[in-house]
């Protein structure tokens, strides 16, 4: 028996010590993933919170018949998109600077590299829904329809966000790199 | 392409992006985890619900039995009982006494059940405040004169006569038959008026 299953077993039965290894084992990722989800750091430990709490309740759900990390993904997401729709009346009260600020016109960057905290520290800065949107997009790979159904927007209101996201981050991760070569030379 | 290339890119920086999260998080979630065990309805483990149902069983039970004694105390005759006490009698006293009171397991007659279960009869009458209301009749009724009543005593000594009450501790004396009084009945009305003002 390997050690995940181990810990998958000791929770099915409520042991503590299992709980707690899960949650070392697990809660950087399940952080990540709510940080992309979430205005701000505070409500995305609150989100993981709930997380935790619903894996620990129904981690006798879980079949083995697939990968576990996924499993916790999933319900990741799915309780960060169900905390962003309980928001959704405030969630397009956007910043109006950040509306201005934002144009279409994209800034070339695939030849650049980033690390995982740039990328993070230029997702954080988009405006929640462009974020919401962009992370199930590109991340989750769910599809247009599927987020449109999920966040209850329209199919044209998720494809905008999207070009409007990515040209937000390529211009934030222009100015990033930018901000480095400066320094390097 | 140029979308694709970087969105795959963005996927690959963030995929297993993994942060520490703050060590209140953990605490904060083993007290949510705490509630929703206690607020989830589960039968086999003490949470809100089995506790409240075990409080309603307390409750229903407690209700009961104090309706249970109220009832039975409404319903119970107030019978004066005769105290058989014997300050001279061993440990064993109490064995007697319960044999003593029991008429199956007396020696005595039928005769003797008979009276002492028409004595009680009559004590609850007299005891009833009604009583007053209705004609006196000092009248006795010839059973309750003929029969014989129980009469302890405890300082006699056992002779052959009464070796088969013996073992009750107890004397079997006859009473003499009183003289038949005549019937008379109160027709004053100003003695009732007495009587029940």
């Amino acid at each position: 028996m390997s050690e995940l299953e181990e810990i998958i077993e000791g929770c099915v039965k409520g042991k503590k010590d299992a709980q707690d290894r899960l949650y070392k084992k697990f809660s950087g990722l399940i952080y990540g993933i709510c940080l992309r989800y979430t205005k701000n750091k505070m409500e995305a430990q609150d989100v993981m919170q709930d997380v935790f709490v619903k894996i620990y309740n129904n981690i006798h759900t879980y079949h083995h018949d697939g990968s576990f990390e996924g499993w916790l993904r999933r319900i990741a997401v799915n309780t960060s998109i169900t905390n962003y729709r309980k928001n959704q009346k405030h969630a397009y009260q956007e910043d109006i600077n950040d509306v201005l600020r934002i144009k279409d016109e994209p800034v070339p960057v695939e030849d650049l590299e980033f690390t995982a905290e740039e990328m993070m520290n230029c997702i954080q800065k988009l405006p929640h829904g462009y974020k919401t949107v962009f992370s199930m997009y590109v991340i989750e790979g769910f599809m247009h329809k599927e987020i449109a159904d999920m966040l209850g927007i329209d199919i044209n209101t998720s494809k905008s966000q999207l070009s409007r996201a990515k040209a937000h981050l390529q211009r934030e991760l222009a100015l990033i790199s930018r901000i480095k070569t400066e320094n390097n030379e | 392409m140029n979308d694709e290339k970087f969105f795959s890119q963005v996927k690959n920086a963030l995929e297993h992006y993994a942060p520490e999260a703050p060590a209140a998080v953990y605490e904060g979630m083993r007290k949510r985890l705490w509630w929703s065990n206690f607020t989830r309805l589960s039968l086999v483990r003490l949470n809100l619900w089995t506790g409240l149902l075990l409080l309603g069983v307390i409750a229903a039970v407690w209700t009961y039995s104090l309706s249970g004694n109220a009832s039975a105390i409404a319903a119970k005759p107030q019978v004066i009982k005769p105290v058989l006490a014997n300050p001279s009698a061993g440990p064993n006293n109490t064995e007697e006494l319960a044999s003593a009171e029991s008429p199956m397991n007396s020696n005595t007659d039928d005769e003797t059940s008979k009276s002492v279960r028409k004595e009680n009869v009559t004590t609850k009458i007299r005891s009833t405040p009604s009583i007053l209301n209705t004609t006196i009749l000092t009248e006795e009724t010839p059973e309750e004169i003929t029969g014989p009543i129980i009469i302890p005593d405890f300082n006699a000594t056992v002779t052959d006569t009464e070796t088969e009450s013996a073992d009750t501790d107890m004397q079997m004396k006859p009473i003499k038959k009183r003289k038949k009084l005549p019937v008379e009945v109160i027709t004053d009305d100003s003695l009732k008026t007495e009587l029940n003002p």
